[in-house]
């Protein structure tokens, strides 16, 4: 016997509720009557629609129908009976020799509304309101179905996301809601998201020295394009085979364009690759860098003893103390503008909180706007010793320009001999776009004390922020 | 205990003699001071310079005072685009010039430059300016006159830059 498709004839009213195995909430009870369910047409009426896919007929069931799982149909049913199979969650009828399958015809619901669109990576939101014609019966699931693609996924609640975008591509989205009756027709389409593309190359990439062994500093310049989405992070790869193959330099996660890379091998030449990621992935990777190979450097024998970085308060008289005694000669550097002084000064140095006379210093200079310079300029059994002559820029030259001077300390740990002392320095002042002042100036002093020095105080001025005062020691 | 520093960021040993211009871009910003040292000669006598960021407005008050065997130094105040860390720079006398930069990645302050040079015979000089301009110095160019066709830096002729920083 051929497969016969029953269903109940096209515009019936169905009850409402619906049985609950329809996904309604009436009709639990084991035996209902179908009356309801069937078309009141003149013609046709109480009648199903018998098919067998060519030719079709219409019968009159029973107008009532029982209920339950396949092996308690009717034992004895007659042409047209109905039952309700809970198991198939199906009405059947009895054709007189079978039951077959009834399939009932209700409304599917209403498109639902498609909301705004929204992208994260290649994972798109996709909202939607669900319609208030939900049709014959509720609900089950809404399902959302990209554009390009045909990605659907479905949900009973809003929004959807969809997985499985692919970089770089606009999609559109609609959305469907499915009763037991069927589907609807698609939402109108979502607005047009364009997901990301992973970043382009970076260009430039240099690889230099940073003085230290093993050490390279890696610079290169950010891709034209970040793929529409922010980088998050820089890859740095190396190759010890001219770019047969390349290796990861952990670097940790940065955005910064440059990276220090350590552990290379002194005399091995490394190329260097840099690539950048974002959100979606890791672009290509930059064109090499030159050949790099890591040389060998001198041991320093420059060391930091003390820095002194003034802050938003100012710095007045600082002393130095404790200072070792493992060099050979100290270097001062002196950085700084006064809030004490109007147009310039000078720090006043002592060693080891000496105030007697003990002091002495020549200085030339070259002051002003003019081309000119002072005669040497000496100064015997002072009390202090004098950075400069007039080397520091005062509160009346403005706030940015500075002043510097390099001030050498020679032979600071000797007990038999006074020290000398040689500084070097000024400041630079642009007045108009045309023409400045400075003041620059030379100093040569001596300490005349046979103590090694171990404390140095710098007074007689108030440091402005950002000022520094730095010492250093060499061998 | 004190740490190390006075570390040699790139050197640049010039070979040939066809070398007008020397440029270092993408300084580390991770030291106190640069140190910018020159030695050398020149194919002809001419000045070097100095240009900051390739930044090519005159930004560069600076006065030189220099002396070459006259009972007084002389003194100029110019403003100009670049740097002169060499006057003159002789054809066999090598020069040397220390450059200072301090606090040259900062950026808050303009930026002070001190350069002490010379050589043996002729000429001694001292270079006090600034640059004005608060961004941080990453790129120095040295260079020569770009209308002096015919001479460069000669052969052997040594620019590095150190960095020396604080504790």
């Amino acid at each position: 016997m051929a497969d016969k498709n029953f269903k109940v004839k096209t515009g019936l009213t169905l009850p409402s509720p619906l049985p609950v195995d329809q996904g309604g909430t009436g009709q639990t009870s084991a035996s209902n009557t179908l009356n309801a369910l069937l078309p009141l047409q003149t013609s046709n009426a109480n009648k199903v629609l018998q098919t067998d896919g060519t030719n079709t007929s219409w019968i009159t069931p029973s107008v009532a129908y029982t209920r339950g799982t396949t092996s308690q149909r009717p034992a004895s049913p007659t042409a047209g009976d109905l039952f309700f199979n809970t198991e198939k969650k199906a009405f059947e009828v009895w054709t007189g020799s079978a039951w077959v399958s009834v399939a009932v015809n209700g409304a599917v619901p209403l498109p639902p509304t498609i909301g705004t669109a929204s992208l994260t990576a290649l994972i798109a939101s996709v909202p939607f309101t669900g319609p208030n014609d939900f049709g014959d019966a509720a609900i089950s699931t809404y399902t959302a179905t990209s554009n390009p693609g045909s990605i659907s996924v479905s949900s009973a609640t809003s929004p959807i996301s969809i997985t499985g975008l692919t970089a770089g591509t606009a999609y559109t989205f609609t959305v469907t809601a499915t009763n037991a009756f069927g589907i609807s027709n698609a939402s109108s389409a979502s607005n047009s998201v364009t997901t990301a593309n992973v970043p382009g190359a970076p260009t430039s990439v240099t690889a230099a020295d940073t003085g230290i062994d093993g050490e390279a500093l890696i610079a290169w310049t950010a891709p034209g394009s970040n793929g529409g989405s922010a980088i998050t992070d820089y890859i740095v790869e190396y190759s010890l085979n001219a770019g047969s193959s390349y290796t990861v330099f952990a670097d940790g996660t940065s955005t910064a364009t440059s990276a220090t890379v350590t552990g290379l091998t002194i005399g091995t030449t490394y190329i260097f690759r840099v690539k950048a990621v974002n959100v979606i992935g890791t672009g290509t990777a930059s064109s090499s860098s030159s050949s790099y190979t890591p040389v060998a450097h001198f041991s320093t024998s420059f060391y930091s003893i003390s820095t002194t970085n003034v802050g938003a308060g100012g710095q007045g008289s600082l002393t130095i103390s404790s200072i070792p005694q493992t060099y050979t000669h100290l270097q001062l550097r002196l950085f700084g503008r006064l809030t004490d002084v109007v147009s310039s000064g000078d720090a006043l140095i002592r060693f080891n909180g000496d105030t007697a006379g003990n002091y002495s210093h020549h200085h030339w200079y070259a002051t002003g706007s003019s081309n000119s310079a002072s005669s040497p300029s000496p100064s015997a059994s002072s009390t202090t010793m004098w950075s400069s002559y007039g080397g520091f820029p005062g509160t009346n030259k403005g706030t940015s320009w500075w002043g510097y001077h390099v001030i050498d300390i020679t032979n600071y740990t000797s007990t038999s001999i006074a020290k000398v002392i040689k500084g070097l320095g000024g400041y630079s002042k642009l007045e108009t776009s045309t023409t400045s002042s400075q003041e620059t100036s030379m100093t040569s002093g001596q300490w005349n004390s046979t103590a090694a020095i171990n404390s140095i105080t710098i007074s007689g001025v108030n440091w402005a922020q950002y000022s520094s005062i730095a010492l250093y020691g060499w061998s | 205990m004190a740490t190390g520093t006075y570390v040699p960021i790139v050197s640049n040993v010039i070979s040939g003699n066809t070398t007008q211009l020397v440029d270092f871009q993408n300084i580390p910003q991770t030291y106190t001071d640069l140190v910018v040292i020159l030695s050398g000669t020149m194919a002809t006598s001419w000045d070097i310079w100095l240009r900051v960021n390739n930044d090519s407005t005159s930004k560069c008050p600076q006065q030189w005072a220099f002396g070459d065997g006259g009972a007084q130094p002389y003194v100029y105040n110019v403003v100009d685009t670049v740097f002169y860390p060499v006057l003159n720079a002789h054809t066999t006398e090598p020069y040397l010039s220390t450059q200072h930069f301090p606090n040259y990645a900062n950026t808050t302050t303009y930026k002070p430059y001190l350069n002490y040079s010379g050589n043996a015979q002729y000429q001694f000089g001292i270079t006090n300016g600034a640059w004005n301009n608060t961004n941080a110095i990453n790129r120095i160019k040295i260079f020569i006159d770009p209308a002096q066709t015919t001479t460069y830096f000669a052969n052997g002729t040594t620019i590095g830059i150190y960095g020396i920083k604080g504790s």
